[in-house]
């Protein structure tokens, strides 16, 4: 159950963590501000 | 349905006249019952499938170039008629059911697309090579007509406008109103007596106190009547008529385009026939052709002349004033939004005709105003509502029925909403929302 | 053994010398053309070098500015002929000439996809079959692969004998446009008529060496001949797309259309490459479908279980090689549509928002169905295998997902509308669905399709199969994470949009479309590495899918073809009035854009007729081996110039 737990929570980082990336990373490239609202 | 029967049965009757000999002969020729009564009902069945083709046929050549739409029909019973021959006829089955499949996918398909509101791009405008130096001066006069007005006979329609833009601002009927640009009637008269007013100082631009004194350094003023309509369409603020000027200029500016410039661009030839209708329409006998555009090359360098243009309309919409594929400045030149208004951000928009639009701000203290009486409930709305039915609300003090009412037939709904979206940016006060 | 060795090496020298013999009058011709216009590289030679070529000529030539690269160059054609309405530059018979050109097009276009796409499939399987180390397996790619070019061949003779038809229609009806183009390509014409001689020797040699070539490295040697067929193919595809590009973005000639000596410029339009690449994707993709629909139709009139099964299995190949190029084409249109944008904004305003926009719905409609049948199909393909039933019971959440997506993908954002219309809706855009209809809504939808259609399939790869790995668990918590993030973070992203200012909003739609092509190559990936040795529940039992799924299959391929030939009609009908795009007008009665629904009867009347034709074709195929292939012509067979009549 422990390890269930554990790889849900690596699954969950890397995935939040790689799509965040990718979100700011395709807009800084294209000379964007992903984070335009909350810089707001 | 009676005559598309018979136009079926007119067209294939050979075919059905076969599969009823094929009857026959079955009834003749197959001993044994049970073979009998399904050969029978097999070229039964086949009998009404071609039946239904050929109406299914007869229905698409009848439609083709119809206005009802009823095409996808013909699919439908093509599928219907494939499905049943699939049915009974199972060695080729298959082949009846996939293509009956088929035919059923593209009559959705069709239909669809029939179901769909229709669109018809017009036909282009005729290809005009106009050579104004060798038409008659009536002719020239028609063109010049259609390049004021938009088409010959237009001049006394309301609102009618063409390429060139004039009624925007200016009347050209005896007795018309016409408050931002004075009245063009009589004109031809008109022009040479307005060399004598001092303000004008024929001969002496350099004692003018106008904004701009002479069209091109070393131009000179006109000396004729032709020539002050010339000197009055390429250098507008050389001389403003007292009264017509920018508000605060002292009439020292005119709120109009030099009409050989961007974005009205008449070419000479075209500005000689705008000036022939001018005469013409008048009973006058107009200056030759070659006079004219000596005239206006006594004030337009060679340089700054406009090449004849090739005409190049957007699609569907000859007389739109814009069509939405413009950045936003140029919808608001194009459309002499300009002219009359104070547009933040908007190169050369400084008029002071109409009220400066700054809607972020203004927008929503008017649909708060208790006078207010239209329909609009957003910033978004209440613009559009302004620019397509201008009388719905009048700021004040301005007067109402200055705005021209056309806008919405003259913007394309692409031009209208880059208006809408770039006003409704604009803020009092702030720095201006950048042109898209 | 020694007999047998020189055997070979003759054999591989006859073949050399053939092919030698076949290209060398395309090699022959090239430094001609080279001479009669410098052909420098992409990018347009330098100015200063085209200036001095000029000066060294004599005084007198005439110089103009090429309209797209603006380089000068010396006026070496005449100018485009001004067309008048009337039998001189319109002869016509008694019936819209537009529309007898459009079918004759059309149908060219659709035999000519699926030839040139067929071998792309060949090269793939028979590749698939080499490499294979299961001997019973690549026996079986190997046969597929020869079903299908012996499919290719009939379409083969057809498409030449279009191609004539379609030479003559344009002759007939339309002489001047034609007389114009063909003066423009003229430096072109016969390497184009070369690289055909070629492409058919080459097909030819391909096909009938099967048999004799199928082992070692004479395999070898027949594999890469499906490699020069398909460089052959493609050379031939670009070349007539540039006749296209130059319609539609002309470019090497001046204000009035006059050659100015460089055919490159000519060739490589503005819009060339775009095209190229949409073509290339657009004729696989519509290759698999017509496939998929042959191994439909076998599957369904297959007499026993054996034919059922090799065709289901066809059905399956096909298709997947027909959505593997569906994919990435939305992309490939994203670009085409940028450059037309950067070529002429009102090019693609008339596209996108304008004129053209309803067809524009009509295809983002044909989009969703596409996916809709793709899923449908996997869903039933689950049934083949034991164990597939496990996951049959989530199948109604994902259409429960679909269609949430396609109702928002098709969903107009603004229309063209009358002003009375347009007052009445107080704006461009609708009270409430405007709200809905906007870009950003838009590529979520389209985006949530894909990413359930990627779902589905990695679905469909396990449907048989239980992960072994030791890490099994893990991967499976990490993909269900995965997708469960990429369908946030695309919901988030179309949501976020709404609260950005336009030209935020816009970049969105990439790390959206970057979000859905991780979840393709990850997901995909891992579950592949997942599945290594993973434990069998059952085997694939090939031939026991349901009938229902081969009608998916020929929804997908009627889809295609439907599609297929609607975006060929806006891309043609954007010039409106023009033959050239700016340059040489369309002066005939029917220089008028119809109406969507005429073109949607059209466009179903051409589907229809290919359709009845390649089931005749594929039903020439089902007559045997025995019968010797038939004959193919030159392009231009001995016909009266009657124009193909289809209604």
């Amino acid at each position: 159950m422990g390890k269930t737990i554990m790889y849900v929570v690596v699954s969950v980082v890397i995935s939040v963590a790689y799509f965040t990336l990718v979100d700011h990373f395709l807009m800084d490239m294209q000379g964007l501000d992903y984070w335009y609202l909350f810089r707001k | 349905m009676v005559e598309l029967i018979r136009a079926a049965l007119d067209m294939g009757w050979p075919v059905m006249a076969l599969l009823a000999g094929l009857l026959v002969y079955f009834q003749v020729s197959i001993k044994d019952p049970a073979r009998k009564r399904q050969a029978t009902f097999k070229t039964f069945i086949g009998m009404i499938a071609m039946f239904m083709l050929l109406m299914a046929i007869v229905n698409y050549k009848i439609n083709f170039f119809g206005e009802s739409r009823l095409l996808p029909v013909s699919l439908v019973m093509i599928t219907a008629l494939s499905f049943m021959m699939g049915i009974y006829f199972s060695n080729i089955g298959a082949l009846f059911k996939i293509g009956g499949f088929m035919f059923l996918v593209a009559a959705g398909l069709s239909g669809y697309g029939n179901w769909l509101p229709q669109v018809e791009g017009g036909f282009p405008p005729p290809e005009v090579k106009l050579d104004f130096g060798s038409m008659t001066s009536q002719q020239l006069a028609d063109e010049g007509e259609k390049i004021i007005f938009g088409g010959i006979g237009q001049s006394k329609v309301q609102g009618a406008i063409g390429k060139g833009q004039c009624p925007l601002c200016h009347g050209f009927n005896e007795g018309f109103l016409s408050e931002r640009a004075p009245n063009l009637w009589g004109v031809p008269d008109r022009a040479k007596t307005r060399l004598d007013d001092p303000r004008y100082h024929k001969g002496k631009p350099g004692d003018r106190d106008s904004e701009q004194k002479e069209a091109f350094a070393g131009s000179g003023t006109a000396e004729t009547g032709q020539e002050y309509i010339a000197e009055s369409h390429s250098c507008p603020s050389c001389f403003v008529v007292a009264g017509f000027g920018v508000k605060g200029t002292n009439d020292k500016q005119s709120p109009m385009p030099a009409i050989h410039k961007p974005p009205i661009s008449l070419s000479l030839g075209e500005l000689a026939a705008v000036d022939t209708w001018m005469y013409i329409r008048e009973g006058k006998d107009a200056p030759s052709f070659e006079e004219i555009t000596k005239s206006y090359e006594k004030f337009i360098p060679e340089a700054d002349r406009p090449k004849q243009q090739e005409d190049k309309p957007a699609a569907g919409g000859g007389a739109l004033l814009a069509d939405g594929s413009e950045p936003v400045d140029q919808i608001f030149a194009k459309a002499q939004c300009v002219a009359c208004h104070t547009i933040p951000g908007i190169a050369g928009a400084v008029g002071t005709i109409g009220p400066k639009l700054v809607e972020k701000t203004n927008a929503p203290t008017r649909l708060r105003d208790p006078g207010y009486k239209g329909n609009a409930k957003s910033v978004r709305e209440y613009i559009t509502e302004s620019v397509i039915s201008p009388s719905a609300y009048v700021v004040k003090p301005f007067p109402d029925n200055t705005m021209p009412k056309i806008f919405g037939q003259k913007l394309s709904a692409g031009a209208l909403n880059k208006i809408v979206d770039y006003l409704s940016q604009v803020e009092e006060g702030k720095e201006p929302p950048k042109i898209s | 053994m020694g007999s047998i060795t020189r055997k070979k090496t003759l054999a591989v020298l006859a073949l050399s010398a053939m092919i030698g013999l076949l290209l060398l009058p395309v090699v022959a011709a090239i430094p001609a053309l080279a001479s009669g216009g410098e052909a420098p590289a992409a990018g347009g030679p330098p100015p200063d070098a085209a200036k001095k070529d000029g000066a060294e000529s004599e005084k007198k030539v005439e110089k103009a500015r090429d309209v797209y690269y603006k380089t000068e160059g010396i006026v070496s054609g005449a100018p485009a002929p001004k067309t008048t309405d009337g039998p001189k530059d319109y002869p016509r018979y008694n019936f819209e000439s537009r529309v007898l050109l459009w079918f004759a097009n059309q149908q060219h276009l659709y035999y000519g996809s699926f030839v040139l796409a067929v071998p792309i499939f060949c090269m793939v399987i028979e590749f698939m079959g080499v490499v294979s180390k299961d001997k019973a397996m690549a026996k079986k790619y190997d046969q597929l692969a020869y079903d299908f070019i012996k499919i290719s061949l009939t379409a083969y003779s057809l498409t030449a004998i279009l191609g004539g038809i379609l030479i003559f229609t344009f002759l007939t009806l339309y002489p001047a446009f034609f007389g114009y183009l063909s003066s423009i390509f003229r430096p072109v014409m016969h390497i184009y008529a070369l690289t055909f001689v070629a492409e058919s020797g080459t097909l030819y040699i391909y096909y009938y060496g099967w048999d004799k070539m199928k082992e070692g490295l004479l395999k070898w040697l027949h594999l890469s001949m499906s490699v020069i067929l398909n460089v052959i193919g493609t050379v031939l595809m670009f070349l007539a797309n540039s006749w296209i590009g130059f319609m539609m973005s002309p470019a090497g000639v001046d204000e009035q259309g006059r050659y100015l000596g460089n055919i490159w410029h000519v060739i490589h339009t503005a819009l060339w490459n775009p095209l190229n690449l949409h073509r290339i994707l657009g004729n696989m993709a519509f290759g698999g479908g017509v496939v998929a629909a042959y191994a439909a139709y076998r599957f369904l009139s297959a007499k026993n279980d054996e034919e059922r099964a090799h065709y289901d299995w066809m059905g399956y190949i096909a298709m997947s090689l027909g959505v593997a190029f569906l994919i990435p084409l939305p992309f490939a249109g994203y670009w085409l549509m940028r450059e037309v944008y950067a070529y002429r904004q009102q090019m693609g305003i008339t596209l996108m928002g304008g004129l053209l926009a309803w067809l524009f719905i009509i295809q983002a409609t044909m989009i969703g169905i596409l996916f809709l049948s793709t899923n449908y199909y996997l869903w039933q393909a689950l049934g083949r295998m034991r164990g597939g039933e496990r996951f049959q019971r989530y199948i109604k959440y994902f259409v429960f997902i679909l269609v949430c997506g396609f109702l928002v993908f098709i969903t107009p954002h603004t229309m063209v509308m009358t002003p009375a219309e347009l007052k009445a809706m107080g704006g461009q855009q609708h009270p409430v669905l405007g709200n809905y209809g906007v870009m950003s809504a838009k590529n979520g939808g389209i985006n949530v399709i894909i990413t359930t259609t990627v779902l589905s399939f990695i679905w469909y790869q396990r449907g048989n199969r239980m992960p072994a790995v030791s890490w099994a668990k893990f991967g499976n918590i990490f993909m269900g994470v995965f997708f469960f993030f990429a369908y946030v973070n695309i919901i988030w992203l179309a949501i976020y949009g709404y609260f950005i200012p336009a030209n935020v909003r816009v970049g969105l739609s990439v790390p959206q479309v970057a979000t859905t092509l991780s979840t393709l190559f990850f997901m995909t990936a891992l579950n592949l590495s997942m599945l290594k040795g993973a434990k069998q529940i059952g085997p694939i039992e090939w031939g026991k899918i349901s009938v229902r799924s081969q009608y998916a299959l020929i929804m997908l391929a009627t889809a295609f073809t439907w599609m297929m030939g609607l975006m060929g009609y806006i891309r043609s009908s954007v010039r409106l009035f023009w033959h050239v795009n700016e340059i040489m007008r369309d002066n005939s009665p029917w220089a008028y854009t119809h109406t969507v629904g005429f073109a949607a009867n059209m466009i179903s009347a051409n589907v229809l007729f290919f359709w009845i034709s390649i089931m005749f074709v594929f039903w020439l195929g089902t007559l045997g081996a025995k019968k010797a292939p038939v004959e193919v012509k030159s392009p231009v067979p001995g016909r009266a110039p009657e124009p193909a009549v289809g209604h």
